[in-house]
């Protein structure tokens, strides 16, 4: 005998963000639950509810650059595009060859609030080490670094030496946490590492 | 932790998983006990809990015999519970743990659900459905316990800070941000009190019912804002759609290739 599911009603987007955010009753979640189970619609449906709060998430934490329309707005963008050139050449002149920040990557525990982090000034290119202990010897393997939001601002090889792994920064990272991911060959995430730059 | 609170909120607990906190196992909730009563009672639950998207009656009265079928061993049964249920329990346990080793997960959730039919566990076949939600979020909550307790039994210095990253790759990043950005311009054509609205529905989680009362805003309101930020979303996401198309096709043209 062939099973088909026919629903009486599919749960709409408020039922699904209520679900999304925990906010659901338990007898409302079994329900949607057990719908979603067997439900290819609604699954999707959830999928994007899901994606559109981490996407307002994301959005409504970072500082709002309210657009400006016609001129004004080209002036405005010709003007702060002159602004940063200005800064650019100022910090050259002052800084041409800003020292590269050394940090010997390692992992905590504990704390309330999760890992402790390692530390670094802003302002500094970087040279990144991290123990080879416990890794395996092998070629190839890669670095990368991502703000706290899981943006990617830096990926590279890292170079094995002395029982470390190495790689260099040239961009120095403004201020802010990081997470320094390490990729085996094959692509796999073996470790990550807690960076705040101050 | 009681087990029913890692429920349906991905972000609950990927927030266990990285903080490596949370009590030992705890006694199971009702809503994690095996469903009984009979399917006329489901239905009625369901009316009662506001959420009348149950199944027809006839699919309640296909798995009746699908589980008699499992139970006696029949070839092709095992078949059609995978494919009635696999894509299921792979989203809740993907959208619960993540995407890595989905496929060992999604097996031995399934072989749990066979075993426990044939061991005579599931006693009211039309409620099917809610053995096999009941068993998915045991797994996921047994899974939590298991990492957890290993995270606690670990001495050495590893560096084990794994949260569950949904953007599996720099390409699915990018596409990440441009999307973003899109919800940045949504934001900036807003009022700095319609954004302040739904920072608080979405970054700080506040209710509706909340907001609404600290906000004085009827629910009608509320909700045609959130609707108008999602439809101009959709509608800048779609312009921005056609002019990647436009501009592919115009570099191909520009380049020879349709002629």
């Amino acid at each position: 005998m062939e099973i088909s599911l026919v629903f009486r009603d599919h749960p709409d987007e408020n039922v699904l963000e209520e679900y999304a955010f925990g906010r659901l009753s338990d007898a409302k979640a079994v329900v949607l639950e057990e719908h979603i189970l067997v439900c290819a619609h609604c699954r999707a449906a959830l999928a994007q509810t899901d994606d559109y709060i981490r996407l307002m998430k994301f959005a409504v934490s970072r500082p709002l650059e309210i657009p400006r329309t016609g001129n004004s707005r080209r002036s405005a963008l010709a003007l702060a595009a002159l602004l940063a050139a200005a800064c650019i050449a100022a910090v050259a002149w002052v800084k041409p060859h800003a020292q590269p920040a050394s940090v010997a990557l390692a992992s905590f525990r504990g704390g309330a609030t999760g890992a402790s982090v390692n530390q670094v000034a802003a302002g500094h290119p970087l040279d990144l080490s991290i123990s080879g202990a416990d890794v395996s010897p092998a070629a190839n393997y890669r670095l990368e670094v991502v703000t706290s939001m899981g943006d990617s601002v830096w990926s590279g090889p890292a170079s094995a030496g002395d029982g470390r792994l190495f790689a260099h920064l040239a961009k120095s990272l403004g201020a802010g946490t990081y997470w320094v991911r390490l990729y085996a060959p094959s692509s796999e995430l073996l470790a990550e590492y807690g960076l705040q730059v101050k | 932790m009681n087990p029913s609170e890692r429920s349906g909120n991905p972000h609950e607990n990927n927030r266990l998983l990285s903080a490596g906190g949370g009590a030992a196992s705890a006694p199971e909730s009702p809503v994690d006990q095996l469903p009984t009563g009979t399917m006329s009672d489901a239905q009625d639950a369901a009316a009662e809990a506001g959420a009348p998207y149950v199944v027809s009656p006839e699919a309640y009265a296909g798995w009746v015999e699908l589980v008699e079928r499992i139970k006696s061993g029949e070839a092709g049964s095992m078949e059609e519970l995978y494919q009635l249920f696999s894509k299921g329990i792979r989203f809740y346990l993907c959208r619960q743990l993540g995407p890595q080793e989905l496929d060992d997960k999604v097996h031995d959730t399934f072989v749990v659900v066979v075993q426990a039919i044939r061991r005579g566990e599931l006693r009211e076949p039309e409620r099917l459905m809610g053995f096999v939600r009941t068993i998915v979020r045991r797994q996921v909550a047994a899974h939590i316990d298991r990492v957890v307790h290993n995270r606690r039994e670990q001495v050495d210095l590893d560096s084990s800070m794994r949260v569950a990253d949904p953007r599996e790759n720099p390409e699915e990043s990018a596409i990440f941000r441009q999307r973003a950005e899109l919800i940045q311009r949504v934001l900036g054509e807003l009022t700095e009190r319609d954004r302040e609205i739904l920072t608080r529905f979405y970054l700080n989680e506040q209710s509706q019912e909340q907001i609404c009362t600290e906000m004085s805003l009827t629910e009608t309101q509320f909700r045609l804002l959130k609707s108008r930020a999602k439809a101009r979303f959709g509608e800048l996401g779609r312009k921005k759609l056609s002019q990647n198309t436009l501009q592919a096709v115009f570099l191909r043209t520009s380049s020879g290739l349709f002629h």
